[in-house]
């Protein structure tokens, strides 16, 4: 078997997602799986970084395999059925998220640190759960619909005014 | 090759490819293979030697190039043919206690393991009624000649169930004389199934996914325990299957040096082999 | 180990068995000598009670001591069931011996299995063992 490498720094070993389920390597697929199916129907999802990072390689793996082998290829459309328990999932992962993506040279997701929310819930009516969300992630999927998390991005170096200046004063000496 | 020329860049850089051959490389792909991936496929099969080792905390370029110059140069010294596992081999050592200092045995490949130069492959045979097996590193120059009987394959990739399969499928006839196998084309594959010794076995074969057993001999609890410990997730697990991979562009690496090896090196073995078999 | 949880089985280590031969491991005689062949038949294997080395573990060419048929009986190991498999060293299906006697005579004319080449470099110590064994591997 070939296949070709990942444009993303993948985990060499797999690591502990920190999952209180008992059922141990089982209970882990069915975890990616619910993670997975979030990740393909919403195409941006919050979670811890450890959790994240496992799911993002499984993402990879998956949007890789849609776009270079299509829907009619066996193995790919029997890895995306299983791993995506929904049907319309498998469905927009071929027909929506690899044609959107077929270009991409630099990976297929990203990952943006988030600040971890506030923890409130001691306090009555406060947010339920809060205590778990450290190491606050959130995992995208690239040229999502979805408003960008850094709205104004951060322009290239080269266009910092002293840099501006500098290369001037470099081009009017030569 | 023209296939080969759209890595040339990224060749030059070491491993990592620049960002357009990427691109056209996606591009490219369509549900029929292309022609370079069809043949990394069938050279991954062939030269399992060759391919570094998948686990990435082990890989070094360097020690790589290294010791496929070496394997290119041992493989230029003696002819080690293409085999797989369940192929009737014959191999010869050198041995200082031997008679007239070489020692042959023959038997069927059971297991090939390890990367590099590292790598190794046992043969078994019935003797006398007992069987022995025997464990050689594929390139120690202490070997002097490398006979492969029969080409084929079988329905497993791990023999090690003829342990306790019954001996006649482990037998090979000691003065068995090379078989002509075609060059080109598919290898054949053997699809024996063996019919199991009962049990003590050495290990639980029941719980190993195996084709090529016919009859178990077991009552069905064992069969029952066996789906009950059985991990069917593993086969749907990407990572790692990725993670017991050499990815594709770093194989391009090793599979250009080897179709250069096929033309000039394996192709004279090639025609002294079909000289011996004619002249015999 | 059914009742063993997850849990449980983080608890302690254990190595895996090795298999050696050693005190208390029965051989399966393979020459044609009296007392062999009747401890065979009988279903009485000998039992390794001494191995002459300083390991205490057998190897291909190592003296025991076996008690066979209430007797005490020297033999060489000529077949061996390595768990941990070496280059160029033969794996045998079975533990095989051959009985000798002090001065490493054999006790018996035949032997019915092939044995390992590097019996050969112990010309000095099994020559006639060697010359009357029919099959090298």
């Amino acid at each position: 078997m070939a296949i070709p490498p990942l444009k993303i720094a993948h985990r060499i070993r797999p690591k502990s997602m920190k999952l209180r389920c008992i059922q141990e390597a089982p209970g882990r697929v069915e975890k990616l799986r619910v993670m997975l199916g979030g990740l393909i129907r919403h195409e941006r999802i919050e979670l811890n970084s450890h959790r994240a990072a496992e799911t993002r390689d499984y993402a990879e793996r998956l949007i890789q395999d849609a776009v270079l082998y299509g829907p009619h290829h066996k193995r790919s459309m029997e890895m995306a059925s299983f791993w995506l328990k929904e049907k319309e999932l498998v469905h927009k992962l071929f027909k929506v998220i690899a044609p959107r993506l077929e270009n991409e040279t630099r990976g297929f997701t990203k990952i943006w640190v988030l600040a971890d929310p506030e923890k409130t819930s001691y306090e009555p009516g406060g947010l339920p759960g809060v205590h778990y969300k450290n190491d606050w992630v959130a995992l995208e999927i690239k040229n999502n619909p979805l408003p960008p998390i850094r709205p104004n991005p951060t322009p290239h170096r080269s266009l910092y005014i002293p840099n501006l200046l500098l290369a001037a004063a470099a081009a009017s000496i030569a | 090759m023209a296939s080969w020329s759209l890595t040339q860049r990224g060749l030059s850089r070491g491993l990592r490819l620049s960002a357009s051959m990427h691109a056209s490389y996606g591009r490219r792909m369509t549900s029929s293979l292309p022609e370079h991936l069809r043949k990394a496929l069938a050279y991954s099969a062939m030269y399992p030697d060759l391919l570094p080792e998948p686990d990435l905390t082990r890989r070094n370029y360097v020690r790589e190039m290294l010791e496929r110059q070496d394997m290119l140069s041992r493989r230029r010294a003696i002819d080690i043919p293409e085999f797989y596992v369940g192929s009737y081999m014959s191999i010869t050592v050198s041995d200082q206690n031997a008679p007239g200092k070489k020692n042959t045995f023959v038997g069927i490949c059971i297991y090939r393991r390890n990367h590099g130069l590292r790598h190794q492959m046992a043969l078994r045979n019935i003797v006398e009624n007992e069987g022995i097996e025997m464990l050689y590193d594929l390139y120690s120059p202490i070997i002097l000649e490398i006979k492969v009987l029969r080409l084929q394959k079988r329905l497993d990739d791990d023999l090690r169930y003829l342990r306790d399969a019954l001996p006649e499928y482990s037998t090979v006839p000691w003065d068995m004389e090379p078989e002509p196998h075609r060059e080109q084309g598919s290898v054949p594959v053997d699809e024996t199934r063996v019919i199991m010794k009962p049990r003590p076995w050495t290990q639980r074969w029941e719980r190993k996914e195996l084709k090529g057993v016919k009859e178990w001999g077991l009552e069905d609890r064992f069969f029952k325990r066996a789906v009950e410990v059985s991990k069917p997730w593993e086969k749907y697990d990407l990572m790692k299957e990725y993670r017991c991979m050499v990815p594709l562009e770093d194989q391009y690496v090793v599979w250009k040096e080897v179709e250069e090896h096929r033309k000039t090196i394996e192709e004279e073995h090639k025609r002294s082999r079909r000289r011996k078999l004619l002249d015999a | 180990m059914s009742f063993f949880t997850s849990q449980m089985r983080s608890a302690f280590s254990t190595s895996s068995c090795l298999l050696h031969i050693q005190t208390c491991t029965r051989l399966r005689v393979v020459d044609n000598s009296k007392i062999g062949k009747e401890a065979m038949q009988a279903g009485k294997p000998p039992k390794v009670i001494h191995v002459y080395n300083k390991k205490r573990k057998a190897d291909l060419g190592d003296r025991v001591l076996m008690a066979i048929r209430g007797e005490k009986k020297k033999g060489v190991v000529v077949g061996a069931k390595h768990k941990v498999q070496e280059v160029l060293r033969p794996r045998f299906d079975s533990n095989n011996v051959v009985l000798i006697d002090d001065s490493g005579n054999p006790l018996g004319n035949r032997i019915y299995v092939p044995l390992p080449m590097s019996l050969r470099a112990k010309k000095d110590q099994y020559n006639k063992l060697i010359s009357i064994a029919t099959r090298f591997v």
